[in-house]
């Protein structure tokens, strides 16, 4: 489950999926948002009104697959990076399926990536087809793969190929940590999760985690030969994702 | 593991390392730290980090200006950068009553040395234009408070005590402590026994269950307390707004911004697995409703993370630091009641001299167990919450 792992869960995946017919007509959002958090940029940035109106600002999102057009706004509207448009009708043996994509440099359009599923993990190649990235998304880009058609209910994000080093790969990108810095810390004697979140800081920044986790757990596993499961994991801690401070205190006496 | 240790200590966090530091430093080869979980895991990893010299009694101001000399000067004296950030602790008060308890601490304070004053409304407007002055009588204010990172003054200990030889086992539990004829003769642990003479409890929020095993009843028990960070801005405050049991401080240079409030309502729990440090929706409304009411800008600041620890709270909400004479060997450092985090250089300073000089440098007598026995109590009026 999302709330113990980070990781949404098979069932919860289901539940969102939109139907075969509807993904038979092209491009839709697939809305993976499991966590009942103050949060509805979603519903909000879509111009279709495909994604209903809250009622109350902790709801899960709703989205009705008809009105949703695949347009992509809502993609890089989602502070939680949980919205993909998935398109199967691309081509004969590929779907495109687009993804927010935080990390720098962007990948560039034709380049050879590799998939990787919601966990992290490497699960195929995709060639990027294209790469969108106005003022407006506020450094969100939106990448579209095309990837294996039966890769498109996997593929979440993308590592790029390139020469990389331990000191130009990020591993959390909020607070801008490499690597490198990680590795050192392990071999300083931090083998410890809470250690390392507490010591440099990954995963404390406003993805909570999110994108870090799996990297940081996956370096402490091979440094101590730990399985991946065994390390003890680091508690989520609320708000999962970021709450405006009126929101939950209103606006003071002060006009 | 050792199986043989000159000094075991019981806790990983603030207290039980700079203790095991300065043990290693006047020369004590064998000290081992035992911690139930990771470094870190204790209040000394989930607190505010705020360090000030503006207390209401003469031992307590005696105590914090000590370790701030040590915390503003980390660097020269140990090489490692603690984020030291001396903005001052602005105090607001709002009530007659305090008004003049805080200009009799000044009074205190500024005897022992400590450059404290009283800010007019006027001048904390001037100063302080975001604070909402509205009600307000006067506030403290003493420059050289302000705040570190904790976990940076944490690892940094850490760092100091691997380098000094001293043996740090985490994720190890000390579950009993042996005596006989008056004597301590060595601690058991889930990894193993150790052979010792000398136990030193520094169990924070779990001291009380570490005094049990030989015998003390510990008045020293955790309480909830929260704490709320939020995203990164631009660096508009430089000091810790506080208004009692409310504060407020920006980080530097990360501009995040950190916020805690003391609750009543929160129990006294017997141990801190009672208490279950989890946050809470409650917390979070009622700190962020000040918030709002002490400097409405932050209502467009987004939070983007909570968590919670606990406080080590004992009748006079001051800590044990001292032995037992009951049980010659046996030492504490513990029940610091929420402000114990900046008292951390010098307590393990004083208590290492106790250890192996049996004699302090500033005389902490009055801070022993049986004070609690003796009815002699010591309350300190400047406690947050
Ligand atoms: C929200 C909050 C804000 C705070 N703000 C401030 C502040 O601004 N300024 C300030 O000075 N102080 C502050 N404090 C208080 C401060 O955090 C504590 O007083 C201080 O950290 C106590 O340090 P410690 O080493 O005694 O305890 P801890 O850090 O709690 O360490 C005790 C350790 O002992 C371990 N342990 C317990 N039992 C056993 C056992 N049987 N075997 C092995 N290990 C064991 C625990 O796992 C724990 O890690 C704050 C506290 C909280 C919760
Ligand atoms: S893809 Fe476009 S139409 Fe569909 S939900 Fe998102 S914003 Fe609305
Ligand atoms: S996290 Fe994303 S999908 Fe969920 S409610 Fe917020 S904007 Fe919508």
């Amino acid at each position: 489950m999302l709330i113990k792992t980070g990781i949404p869960s098979p069932e919860e995946i289901v539940k969102v999926k939109p139907g075969q017919s509807r993904l038979a007509k092209g491009p839709v959002a697939m809305v993976e948002c499991f966590q009942r958090i103050p949060c509805n940029p979603c519903a909000t940035s879509c111009p279709a009104g495909a994604i209903e109106p809250f009622k109350n600002i902790n709801d899960l999102p709703k989205l009705n697959t008809e009105k949703c057009t695949g347009c992509s706004a809502c993609v890089s509207s989602c502070p939680g990076l949980a919205i993909f448009i998935i398109d199967e009708t691309y081509s004969d043996k590929e779907a495109v399926v687009k993804m927010p994509y935080e990390y720098r440099p962007l990948p560039e359009v034709k380049s050879v990536v590799e998939v990787t599923n919601r966990a992290g993990k490497v699960v195929g190649t995709g060639v990027v087809i294209q790469v969108v990235n106005n003022k407006k998304q506020d450094k969100t880009a939106v990448v579209s793969v095309a990837v294996p058609k039966e890769l498109s209910m996997e593929a979440r994000s993308i590592q790029i190929r390139k020469e990389s080093t331990p000191e130009n790969t990020f591993i959390c990108r909020c607070e801008e940590i490499s690597l490198q810095e990680v590795r050192e810390a392990i071999a300083k004697g931090y083998t410890d999760f809470n250690e390392l979140k507490r010591k440099l800081r990954v995963g404390m920044g406003p993805c909570q985690g999110l994108t870090c986790r799996q990297l940081v757990l996956t370096e402490l596993s091979m440094a101590t030969g730990q399985l991946v499961e065994e390390i003890n994991l680091t508690t989520f801690r609320p708000p999962t994702k970021p709450i405006k401070i009126s929101v939950v205190a209103g606006d003071g006496n002060e006009k | 593991m050792k199986n043989k240790a000159d000094v075991v200590i019981v806790g990983g966090g603030i207290h039980g390392q700079a203790t095991a530091f300065n043990l290693a430093q006047k020369g004590v080869k064998n000290v081992v730290i035992c911690e139930h979980k990771y470094i870190g895991y204790g209040a000394t990893g989930r607190c505010a980090a705020g360090v000030r010299e503006q207390f209401g009694l003469p031992l307590t101001i005696q105590l914090a200006k000590a370790s701030m000399d040590v915390t503003a000067n980390f660097k020269e004296l140990y090489g490692y950068d603690i984020e030291y950030t001396p903005g001052g602790y602005l105090w607001l008060l709002y009530d007659h009553r305090d008004l003049e308890l805080w200009r009799r601490n000044i009074q205190i304070q500024n005897s022992l040395d400590v450059k404290s004053f009283l800010l007019r409304v006027e001048e904390i407007r001037e100063r302080y234009p975001y604070v909402n002055v509205n009600g307000v009588l006067a506030a403290t204010m003493n420059p050289r408070d302000g705040y570190v990172n904790p976990f940076k003054v944490l690892y940094a200990y850490t760092e100091m005590c691997r380098h000094a030889g001293v043996e740090i086992n985490t994720y190890t539990t000390v579950t009993d402590i042996k005596t006989k004829g008056g004597k301590i003769i060595s601690v058991l642990t889930d990894k193993g026994e150790i052979e010792t003479n000398t136990v030193v409890n520094c169990a924070g929020g779990f001291a009380r269950r570490v005094g049990k095993m030989v015998g003390l009843d510990l008045p020293v028990k955790p309480q909830r307390h929260e704490m709320i960070v939020t995203e990164p801005v631009e660096l508009f405050f430089p000091c810790m707004v506080i208004t009692g049991p409310w504060y407020a401080f920006q980080t530097k240079p990360h501009g995040s911004i950190l916020m805690g409030i003391s609750l009543p309502e929160e129990p006294l729990f017997d141990d801190v697995d009672s208490l279950q440090p989890q946050s809470t929706w409650h917390f979070l409304e009622k700190v962020l409703k000040v918030a709002v009411e002490i400097m409405p800008v932050l209502r467009n600041v987004a939070v983007i993370r909570q968590w919670a620890g606990w406080y080590e709270m004992t009748p006079d909400a001051q800590q044990i630091l001292g032995g037992v004479p009951e049980l010659p060997g046996y030492y504490m450092s513990c029940g610091y009641s929420g402000h114990g985090f900046q008292l951390g250089h010098i307590a393990g300073k004083l208590l290492a001299e106790l250890i192996v000089d049996s004699e302090t440098s500033i005389d902490i007598s009055k801070c022993d167990y049986g004070r609690f026995v003796r009815g002699e109590l010591m309350p300190e009026p400047g406690v947050i919450g």
